[in-house]
């Protein structure tokens, strides 16, 4: 039996969890932010449409996440509700490609996706931070389990091709040693008396004793070969503790030399990991991230109508009427006519279609461009990057084109195949990959890995390479807005009966976040103006 | 043109039936893929149309079609003046996005009259640098508002 604990009073959190369990997470949401837990997040809980009018109908223009959440909380407020999709599957970019799976690109190319049996890549979105709180919920209320996604991992590599012979670096070496080392000099500065103008006495004191601590320096406030560097940055390989009575004691390793570090760029990546976005812990759901888009889907596949093309779309003073082909030629179009529409079509896309909108609408649809991204996921028959490189997890940061290279967070330390993001490519270098054909693509992206995992010609199986611009429902990958101002605000407003949703209509552009908080902001949009008009 | 043909790299891999025509022929492997994470390196306003361009209007210029579309640009008689290409490769438009930041003047010149001149078309290939240069001051002004 538990006791109840005697005569104290409750603190915050016990309080918090009697909240919880008496009224369910939402409550426990709202009454974290008024006791002063408030998140980094605008979202606060399942929204509530109350009064919806009798008979209104609401049509949906994309079945990516956006679409399918509007559409269910739509339809759970009492509207009549259909989808059309151009592909003739639900998710949009929330994509998991498996085998069997066949890409067909712009320009013709067709890639069958041969991954053995369990093995995936999200070639979309891949990873959620712990702060997406829209997302989160929604996981948790459509039931999809998650995992943890490793983004920092200390044993992952740096690489540069013109540093260190082009040989890969240890994450963990190349920090430790930066910050050993610019503390170092810092440190030293400090002792010297440089910086007594803008420090106390006892100032300084703090900081020379916290600057030894956090670069671990030594009493002459030096960052050198020792046990005490060797417990951060690790041990030499033939010198790790070990037990018993042969090769049992540690040795030191010997620090990277600053002017090397200076000179590689490392610490040009030594951020990558600690912005906000991708704080620990991240998740990942159980068996790819496609799984989100398959339980919106579970919800609202019933509305959906796959293959259909959008050609027009027509605004009257009372009604949208989306006229609509089938997107593979085979089979009829028609006319799905609602009294309002929640339009998710990417502006690369919208942009090009007969819509009656505004001319600052037009406008703006025309202005935002979208990123490039090449994304590659290569199968290899062995797990080599974890029992020969005890790298679980994590990414790989290089200078060559293919810019990273990912491990994967699912099955760790598993006997079987294993799918790595060989490449995920931006800028320039991902126009160079959008011009080439699948294979030289593959090649290419094998050719750059193999300078740093050598055991890549040996192990690689099969592999497939996108590139976001040939994808024909995309013709990109995210929203690039450079300077959102008054034509974000346009984008994001009911225009006459229809309101934009997507990542592209949020401050988090490529994000899955992004997209639901902005279908629910036009789903609010769309109520308040049907309650209005009655 | 073509610097290294590559087919006996490709052997290795199954060849799947492809529609598009294949004479994109990257010297599969090259690690600098003719441009940085910062910019595009080629001078030849042929090998900039390859590896800029092609990947979406298609290496002979035929457009690609989806739920929206890539224009063509071959038999494009919109490319008879200079000023339409130049302003679509610098500013974007659509699914077009802007090339400003990585292509400077010259690079911008060589494609445009790369697309004047190939790809079915046979115009004066009348832009220069300069004038590249001049129009880039006037976009980014009409921009600025």
């Amino acid at each position: 039996m538990s006791q109840p604990s005697d005569a104290r009073s409750p603190s915050r959190r016990d309080l918090l969890k009697m909240i919880g369990l008496a009224a369910g997470s939402t409550t426990m949401l709202h009454a974290m932010s008024s006791l002063g837990h408030a998140r980094q997040s605008p979202y606060k809980g399942p929204i509530d449409l109350q009064g919806a009018p009798q008979g209104r109908k609401v049509v949906v223009l994309g079945a990516g996440l956006a679409g399918m959440c509007a559409a269910l909380e739509l339809r759970n407020a009492g509207y009549e509700v259909s989808i059309l999709e151009y592909q003739k599957r639900a998710g949009g970019r929330c994509w998991t490609l498996k085998g069997g799976d066949v890409i067909e690109e712009l320009g013709g190319y067709r890639q069958k996706v041969e991954f053995s049996k369990g093995q995936y890549i999200n070639i979309g979105p891949w990873r959620i931070p712990h702060h997406h709180l829209a997302l989160l919920d929604y996981c948790h209320r459509l039931n999809v389990p998650l995992e943890v996604f490793v983004q920092e991992n200390q044993n992952a590599y740096l690489h540069s091709q013109t540093a260190f012979d082009g040989k890969p670096i240890r994450y963990g070496h190349a920090w430790a040693d930066y910050v050993g080392q610019i503390t170092e000099l810092l440190a030293k500065s400090v002792n010297k008396g440089q910086l007594d103008n803008a420090l106390t006495r006892e100032d300084t004191e703090i900081l020379l004793e916290s600057l030894k601590s956090f670069g671990i320096l030594n009493n002459d406030y030096s960052y050198e070969a020792s046990l005490d560097t060797a417990e951060y940055r690790g041990y030499p390989d033939a010198g790790a503790p070990g037990g018993g009575l042969y090769d049992a004691a540690p040795e030191p390793s010997q620090p990277i030399a600053l002017e090397d570090l200076l000179k590689s760029r490392f610490w040009e990546k030594m951020r990558n990991h600690t912005t906000y976005r991708h704080h620990a812990p991240m998740f990942q759901p159980v068996g790819g991230m496609e799984e989100i888009a398959h339980a919106f889907a579970r919800e609202v596949e019933d509305l959906i109508t796959y293959n259909a093309k959008v050609d027009r779309i027509r605004q009257t003073e009372s009604s949208v009427e989306v006229a609509y082909s089938a997107a593979d030629g085979e089979g009829e179009g028609g006319v799905e006519t609602g009294d309002y529409c929640v339009c998710t079509i990417p502006f690369t896309i919208l942009s090009q279609l007969d819509v009656d909108v505004s001319a600052d609408m037009r406008r703006v649809m025309r202005s935002l461009h979208y990123h490039e991204a090449v994304k590659a996921g290569l199968e290899m028959k062995r797990r080599f990057w974890e029992r020969d490189e005890q790298i679980y997890g994590g990414i790989t940061l290089t200078d060559l084109p293919i810019a990273e290279i990912s491990y994967p967070s699912a099955e760790m330390h598993s006997d079987g195949p294993g799918v790595l993001l060989g490449a995920y490519v931006y800028g320039p270098h991902a126009y160079a990959f959008n011009s080439m054909s699948p294979e030289e693509r593959l090649e290419t992206v094998l050719e750059q890995g193999a300078r740093i995992h050598p055991q890549y010609r040996d192990e690689f199986s099969n592999g497939v390479v996108l590139s976001w611009h040939r994808v024909p429902w995309m013709l990109g990958c995210y929203s690039n807005w450079d300077d959102r101002g008054r034509d974000y605000e346009i984008a994001a407003t009911m225009d006459n009966r229809l309101v934009c949703a997507g990542e592209h209509i949020s401050y988090l552009p490529g994000w899955q976040e992004g997209s639901l908080l902005s279908a629910l902001d036009a789903v609010r949009q769309i109520h308040d103006r049907a309650v209005k008009e009655g | 043109m073509m610097r290294f043909l590559i087919a006996p790299l490709l052997l290795v891999f199954a060849l799947p039936s492809l529609a598009q025509e294949d004479n994109s022929q990257v010297d599969a492997g090259r690690r600098d893929l003719g441009s940085t994470t910062e910019k595009f390196t080629d001078e030849d306003g042929a090998e900039l149309y390859r590896r800029a361009c092609s990947g979406c209007h298609g290496p002979e210029g035929k457009g690609a079609y989806g739920a929206g579309r890539y224009p063509a640009l071959a038999d494009n008689p919109r490319l008879g003046h200079a000023r339409f290409p130049v302003n679509l490769i610098l500013e974007g438009n659509g699914a077009m996005p802007s090339f400003a930041d990585w292509l400077d003047d010259a690079q911008v010149a060589a494609i445009v009259s790369f697309l004047q001149t190939n790809l079915g078309n046979d115009y004066d290939a009348d832009v220069s640098a300069e004038d590249v240069k001049r129009m880039r001051a006037k976009f980014a002004d009409l921009k600025e508002g």
